[in-house]
């Protein structure tokens, strides 16, 4: 039943990096790894603020005049690193040049039974419109089997190189045009071409996996509640005081630039909910599982999965928001978040 | 970039050099961790048995492969691995960091390390992997750069052009291809009590429930396919074929000759420092089987240096005393891991 990864699920909900990881193995490894479990074992699942252009950056402060540059959203920057180091994987990564990786794109291809090569590019690829900076975007790339490792960049430029990003989310385009969002550099994410990971052979998965997962909550909880105040709960709550301590509106714009820009940029891949709805069906498949006892948690996340919806529809739609229409966001969102934090610290207490 | 440049860093020799490399980098970051602390944070206990038969390649590992990303991922330090093909640029990054007041750990090619190539023997030297060093000064004029070796008390100058090589070439296992990790520190790394919980469930998989990664038989399955096959080494290797594997052990199981008891010294080291931490008094005693295993595993490498040295028909017979060896330790092991497993749930 663990193994069933897609199969038994409707992927109305799919994460970018879980669903590349489950992909990744279950091509390479012949191992069924369901994307659920792949999104807890990466500890995607919590609210953060980011700077747009530095992923790894947190400012130490929560002043509201550092975070013109900022955005809010459910991405951990050391996704893989973390799902690696949770599932006791080896992580390789590779950022030799474009012709050489480029090359084993067709190479694992041609001679690993049409296994598809984890990447990174930039969210450019979907010339986006939206004046969002660069953020990092994963995928499973193939080339055709008529290409091979003989051929220079040059007869590789113009295949068709597909990528596949999520469940019902992919894009053909030129190998010319896809390198042009390959190796980005200048940012502190982007720190590989292609990646490469080996995951144990268990003797028990089913076994183990309690134990993988608490370790993965436990580092998700650490996220959330020990960073500065840009995380969690915690980051509602700071939000709110900014705006109630701003008493001449000079703030107003700045909030709602943020959460414009957090917008903006779930919908390249169309996330409208922070992935709290597919964070939802994560608990209640461990509910199915017997592995939590209560379906309160995945409730909490329903709630959210709709308040942040709500969110959405009144920042994109409405053209005048007031303060108090903010204010009563930010308490919504810290409500389910910090449920959220409460609900995860039960299951855990219910592990030990 | 600066004319010239030192940190002031403080460094503490020891044996692992990535636990001492990265000790000295929290420590400047005001951590009071120690070498064995580091080992332990970053799950750097392990068995690995190597045994891939067509090709008669056989190998032991006891050190996790994962340390430093282990380490980052459990004490919350944003630590990224970049990989720069251009040597120029990587050095002007190292630069740029020590300019900031920032010593940077990196890897390095063994070769390139002239106080860990003086106590190698020539032999041996091929089995080195690569090796941890830190970066914490550089002069331009002179076009050297200041670092520290695990081993030694004092720094060690490195030319520019020497760095750049040992950064960028060699062998597969010895080239680190300008591999380097950019690291931040925020104000709090995660509250120790809850990094070690972590670590120690880590290191308890690896032993207890993984059974291979790669070509390695890892844990409690890695030791019992250990200790049957290592009676058949001398069936199945010639005497030349067996003395290289031997030598490779000693060096992978010493770190090169500075590491006694097969690093399980330190893991009890870092066991005992836990358990006032945790204020778990039964976690001494798990500390104490792991010295007992640390003791066993300074005799298996001691059998190991003399079986390589002492070639004569009669030795390899011997594989046998290895085997009981390795066996006591597994009897060991697998019940400080089950114990551990079982308080720090």
């Amino acid at each position: 039943m663990l193994f069933n990864r897609h199969s038994n699920l409707k992927m109305n909900y799919s994460n970018n990096i879980a669903y590349c990881i489950s992909e990744y193995i279950n091509r390479r490894y012949n191992i069924a790894f369901d994307e659920r479990i792949c999104y807890l074992l990466t500890c995607s699942s919590g609210i953060q603020m980011f700077y747009r252009d530095s992923a790894l950056m947190q400012d130490k402060s929560v002043d509201i005049k550092s975070m013109d540059k900022c955005y809010i959203e459910s991405f951990n920057p050391l996704a893989l690193e973390t799902f690696s180091t949770n599932i006791r994987a080896i992580l390789r990564i590779d950022h030799n040049n474009d012709l050489n990786d480029i090359k084993w794109v067709a190479y694992d291809f041609d001679n690993f039974n049409s296994m598809k090569t984890l990447v990174l590019v930039s969210s450019n690829i979907f010339n986006d419109k939206t004046h969002t900076s660069s953020h990092p975007i994963y995928g499973l790339v193939h080339l055709p089997k008529s290409i091979g490792v003989e051929n220079d960049l040059d007869e590789f430029r113009t295949q068709t190189i597909n990528i596949d990003f999520k469940v019902n989310s992919s894009k053909k385009l030129n190998v010319g045009s896809f390198c042009n969002y390959w190796s980005v550099s200048g940012t502190d994410i982007f720190n590989a071409n292609r990646y490469v990971i080996i995951p144990p052979k268990y003797n028990d998965f089913e076994k183990v996996l309690p134990y993988l997962l608490k370790n993965s909550f436990i580092n998700q909880l650490l996220i959330i509640t020990e960073g500065s105040g840009r995380v969690g709960s915690q980051l509602f709550y700071n939000l709110k005081n900014d705006l109630l301590n701003d008493t001449a509106s000079k703030n107003l714009l700045k909030h709602i630039n943020i959460l414009q820009y957090s917008f903006r940029k779930g919908d390249i891949l169309g996330v409208t909910d922070m992935d709290k709805g597919l964070l939802a069906n994560c608990f209640e498949y461990l509910y199915q599982l017997n592995l939590i006892k209560s379906m309160e948690i995945v409730d909490t996340l329903r709630l959210s999965s709709r308040a942040w919806i709500d969110t959405r529809d009144l920042i994109k739609t409405k053209k005048k928001i007031s303060i108090i229409e903010i204010t009563e966001i930010y308490d919504r969102l810290y409500h389910y978040e910090f449920l959220f934090e409460q609900h995860l610290k039960k299951v855990l207490s219910e592990w030990n | 970039m600066e004319l010239k440049k030192a940190i002031k860093y403080k460094h503490n020799p020891g044996g692992s050099c990535a636990s001492v490399a990265w000790s000295g980098i929290f420590k400047h970051q005001g951590y009071n961790l120690s070498e064995a602390d580091i080992f332990g944070l970053g799950s750097g206990l392990y068995f690995g048995y190597c045994a891939v038969g067509e090709s008669k390649l056989f190998d032991i590992s006891l050190t996790s492969p994962n340390i430093v990303d282990d380490l980052m991922i459990n004490t919350g330090v944003r630590g990224k691995l970049i990989q720069h093909h251009n040597n120029p640029d990587c050095l002007n990054l190292i630069l740029k960091s020590i300019d900031n007041g920032n010593p940077v750990a990196l890897l390095f090619n063994p070769h390139y390390c002239e106080g860990l190539i003086r106590v190698t023997p020539d032999e041996t030297k091929k089995y080195l992997p690569t090796h941890w060093i830190v970066v914490t000064g550089y002069d331009s004029k002179a076009k050297t750069l200041t670092s520290y070796d695990n081993r030694q008390f004092n720094p060690i100058e490195i030319s520019f052009e020497n760095f750049m090589a040992g950064r960028n070439t060699g062998l597969f296992d010895q080239n680190p291809r300008n591999f380097l990790y950019n690291v931040l520190f925020f104000d709090n790394i995660y509250p120790l009590e809850t990094s070690i919980k972590l670590a120690i469930q880590k290191t308890c998989i690896n032993f207890l429930d993984v059974e291979k990664i790669m070509s390695f038989y890892v844990g409690s399955y890695g030791f019992e396919k250990c200790v049957r096959q290592i009676r058949q080494w001398n069936l199945m290797l010639s005497p030349d074929q067996l003395q290289q594997l031997l030598q490779k052990i000693y060096i992978s199981s010493t770190g090169a000759g500075g590491i006694k008891g097969g690093y399980r010294n330190l893991f009890s080291k870092f066991l005992e420092n836990s358990a006032s931490i945790l204020n778990m008094p039964e976690m001494y005693k798990i500390a104490d089987l792991f010295k007992e295993s640390a003791y066993k595993w300074n005799l298996f490498v001691q059998k190991v240096s003399e079986y390589q040295h002492e070639y004569s028909e009669l030795n390899w017979g011997k594989n046998s005393e290895l085997s009981n060896l390795l066996q006591q330790i597994y009897d060991l092991e697998i019940s400080g891991f089950t114990s551990l497993r079982r308080i720090t749930k």
